[in-house]
């Protein structure tokens, strides 16, 4: 697995892109972020469900989102 | 009457009578005899010395017992021809001289040797057996070289010099515990200066460094407004690209997901790190996180204690931004030279790192 990592040179004030092999570590970041961020989206997208269902639930009695807002829900 | 010419005894002239012959013999004798009185007498072994300046003036005497009939080597003499006619003496501690400042020390009873003279500057000491006397450096002559000049030992034996430092510098002893050195006072004022002017731009990889970093015991890092191609990234710090479980990273975390949970606020217990996180995007592209982090001890080989924080921006119906409030130390022990800004997935492709420093 390659990272690829930009670098400036505070001395030089040289900027450059440099290719490279992943350390064990970072492969091991890298997977483990991957599936957080794919865990949360399916999260999100159960969530935001919910939220349709619960949406189309208040309007079948002819209310909105902004009345529970209105009484603290 | 006619007489001899060196000693004027009386001789008869040429014209005295035949008869008379006998008395002017005689008389002759007499005046012989009465000169030549002092070789009478004397005994076995005398000769015969002048007693007067006047002609034909001795005495017997007797030569002194002792007189010198040969010359023998001693100590720091050395004889040619002792027994004569002519002896040569010669001193040998001073033929040891072979050449202008040489020296001659004892070796021992009655032993010596030489000791060629020094280079220029060098001075006499007693060597390291304490046996013998030696030339050597002459520490103000042969190693300072400049006003404010410092002489510390690098061994044995053994001086250099440490050449003046800066205004304000203090003298400490250097990384390795081996020598003196000037250094900025620590505790003294903070002097800040940003090392990468304008910042540099979180875009176009997923770490992004700013290297060059030399000599700044605190560093101060910014990140604004960092944003990565992809949702829910977490931003991250790391130092000198070690990606090793270096870093010891303690706190508070406040997550926010879809529902309350009681982990929506808790703690950062991460002892074995190989980062610091600052924040976590939201779940959208669109999402940010800014923060900073706050190191000391970066020009030192200690640990560098470091307080960090930052949070994910809020996004309208989006959750999971995290905010992460730290403390902790990077143990690895080189001084600091880079600092890198890490999206945990997708690359940078907004934002800036400001990085501040002070010696």
């Amino acid at each position: 697995m390659k990272i690829i990592e930009k670098e400036f040179n505070a001395i030089t004030g040289e900027e450059s892109l440099i290719e490279r092999d992943a350390t064990p570590n970072e492969i091991a970041e890298l997977k483990k972020a991957e599936l957080e961020r794919q865990a949360i989206a399916k999260a999100q997208a159960k969530s935001e469900a919910k939220r349709q269902v619960a949406l189309a639930k208040l309007a079948a009695l002819g209310l909105e989102e902004d009345d529970l807002i209105a009484l603290g829900l | 009457m006619p007489t001899t010419s060196n000693f004027g005894w009386t001789t008869p002239a040429d014209t005295d009578l035949v008869k008379d012959g006998a008395a002017a013999i005689r008389t002759l004798g007499n005046g012989v005899d009465a000169s030549l009185v002092d070789l009478k007498g004397g005994t076995t072994g005398q000769v015969l010395s002048k007693a007067t300046n006047t002609d034909l003036d001795y005495t017997w005497i007797t030569p002194n017992v002792g007189d010198i009939t040969e010359v023998q080597a001693g100590t720091g003499i050395s004889v040619a021809s002792g027994t004569g006619p002519i002896p040569v003496v010669t001193n040998t501690v001073a033929t040891a001289f072979d050449a202008a400042g040489d020296l001659v020390y004892g070796t021992g009873a009655d032993t010596f040797t030489k000791l060629s003279l020094g280079v220029a500057g060098r001075v006499l000491k007693v060597n390291s057996g304490a046996t013998a006397p030696e030339w050597a450096i002459d520490p103000v002559a042969d190693v300072v070289t400049t006003a404010g000049d410092l002489i510390y030992g690098t061994a044995a034996d053994t001086v250099t010099r440490l050449g003046l430092g800066t205004a304000g510098q203090v003298l400490t002893v250097n990384s390795g515990a081996t020598a003196p050195i000037w250094a900025t006072a620590a505790g003294g004022a903070a002097n800040w200066s940003l090392l990468n002017a304008g910042g540099t731009a979180l875009t176009g990889a997923a770490t992004i460094t700013v290297s060059g970093i030399s000599g700044k015991d605190q560093i101060l890092i910014v990140v604004s407004d960092a944003s990565s191609a992809n949702t829910t990234s977490e931003i991250r710090i790391r130092f000198n690209a070690d990606s090793l479980n270096n870093y010891v990273v303690v706190g508070a975390n406040y997550g926010v997901t879809t529902t309350y949970a009681v982990d929506n606020y808790t703690d950062v217990n991460l002892l074995t790190s190989s980062y610091i996180p600052l924040g976590r995007m939201a779940n959208v592209a669109t999402a940010q996180v800014s923060g900073g982090l706050m190191l000391s001890g970066g020009n030192a080989a200690g640990v560098k204690a470091y307080t960090a924080l930052g949070a994910g921006r809020g996004v309208s119906s989006q959750q999971f931004q995290m905010a992460y409030l730290t403390q902790g130390v990077y143990t690895g022990s080189s001084t600091i030279s880079s600092i890198s800004v890490l999206s945990s997935t997708g690359n940078f492709d907004a934002g800036t790192v400001y990085v501040y420093a002070s010696a």
